[in-house]
């Protein structure tokens, strides 16, 4: 583990596990946290806290470690943790499940947390493996006996999301 | 007259049979090439242990997924899960057959400058590549007509082969380099 990562941003990546990921209850939720630290644009990772403590590249280098051991993690989860896991994180949303689901399955938002680095293979079946628990999720909902609308909660007027505030 | 017809309609089956099946390795080569080429374009990819590997080898091919399936989603899901298993498994054979294909190339490129050629190293290359590819074709005809749950087995050996194929390329590029360097 330790040959892919230089000593400056193994200190980083210790920090960040023990102080950030920790904090963050599910590995889906870790992964897509650390995805959305990295720029689109550029495929840098950028974490201010960081960089000011270690340094900008140790950070980024520290970063797309974590992204890519976390990758691995839930990358090899079975389907049926995998689907817990997305039910976990649909609920931590507060996201109306339908919606949720809709705009998961039809703008695959997760394909972003693929990281730039990874085996293809890997990458392949992560995305397959979100589709059927997308799949089996929706199952589940359609499942489920129809609840009066005016139950649920209103949607949200802005995005809210489950994650912890970066240091 | 009915022979005839007979011959002829599996002559027929036959063609239909490999040209469907060729369509279907062609699409997953094309898939695997695109996926490798794409990653190299950027930069080598972090590889995973062995561990990882295998893990990811019984992912693709074992039945765990499928019980879980059967038992929660609907026959919609388990359609597609079958072919989204089913594509990943020849992505996969393609991708160790690309592999192996790699590797004997530049096999044979060191091979004709080489000038401490073993003979029996030789042909334990060209014997391993061989089987490999011919348990590649077998594993890629059983997925593409059963799907792959329940290969497990056959998959893990054809990955020890193409790994040991690996070994052996990479041995012998060792032995090269440390002849040229007492040759110096």
């Amino acid at each position: 583990m330790n040959r892919v990562l230089p000593a400056d941003a193994w200190r980083v990546y210790d920090d960040f596990r023990t102080r950030t990921l920790v904090r963050i209850p599910s590995t889906l939720e870790r992964l897509i946290y650390i995805a959305s630290t990295r720029d689109y644009n550029s495929g840098v990772y950028q974490h201010e806290g960081l960089a000011g403590r270690y340094g900008a590249e140790a950070a980024a280098r520290a970063l797309e470690y974590a992204h890519w051991e976390v990758f691995q993690t839930v990358s090899l989860l079975s389907l049926r943790r995998l689907t817990e896991e997305l039910h976990k994180y649909m609920e931590s949303s507060r996201e109306q499940p339908i919606a949720f689901l809709n705009a998961w399955q039809k703008l695959e938002p997760y394909r972003v947390a693929i990281p730039l680095r990874v085996d293809p293979t890997i990458a392949e079946l992560f995305i397959s493996n979100i589709k059927i628990a997308l799949a089996v999720l929706r199952h589940r909902q359609a499942a489920k006996p129809d609840r009066p609308q005016d139950a649920l909660p209103p949607p949200s007027p802005a995005p809210r999301s489950p994650l912890p505030y970066r240091s | 007259m009915t022979e005839y017809a007979l011959i002829a309609a599996v002559a027929m089956s036959v063609v239909l049979f490999v040209a469907l099946f060729r369509r279907a390795t062609q699409d997953a080569r094309e898939e695997a090439q695109a996926g490798c080429r794409g990653l190299n374009d950027s930069d080598e990819w972090w590889g995973f242990g062995s561990d990882v590997s295998r893990e990811v080898l019984r992912q693709i091919f074992s039945q765990d997924d499928e019980y879980f399936l059967n038992e929660e989603a609907g026959p919609g899901t388990k359609i597609v899960f079958r072919r989204e298993r089913k594509r990943l498994a020849l992505r996969w054979i393609e991708r160790r057959k690309l592999e192996a294909a790699a590797v004997m190339r530049s096999h044979r490129q060191a091979a004709r400058v080489a000038e401490d050629l073993q003979p029996s190293v030789e042909m334990k290359l060209l014997l391993r590549h061989v089987k490999l590819k011919v348990m590649c074709e077998a594993l890629a005809v059983v997925v593409w007509l059963a799907g792959p749950q329940s290969l497990h087995g056959l998959a893990q050996r054809a990955d020890e082969i193409s790994h040991g194929a690996q070994r052996l390329r990479q041995a012998v590029r060792n032995r090269g380099a440390a002849s040229a360097q007492q040759a110096q």
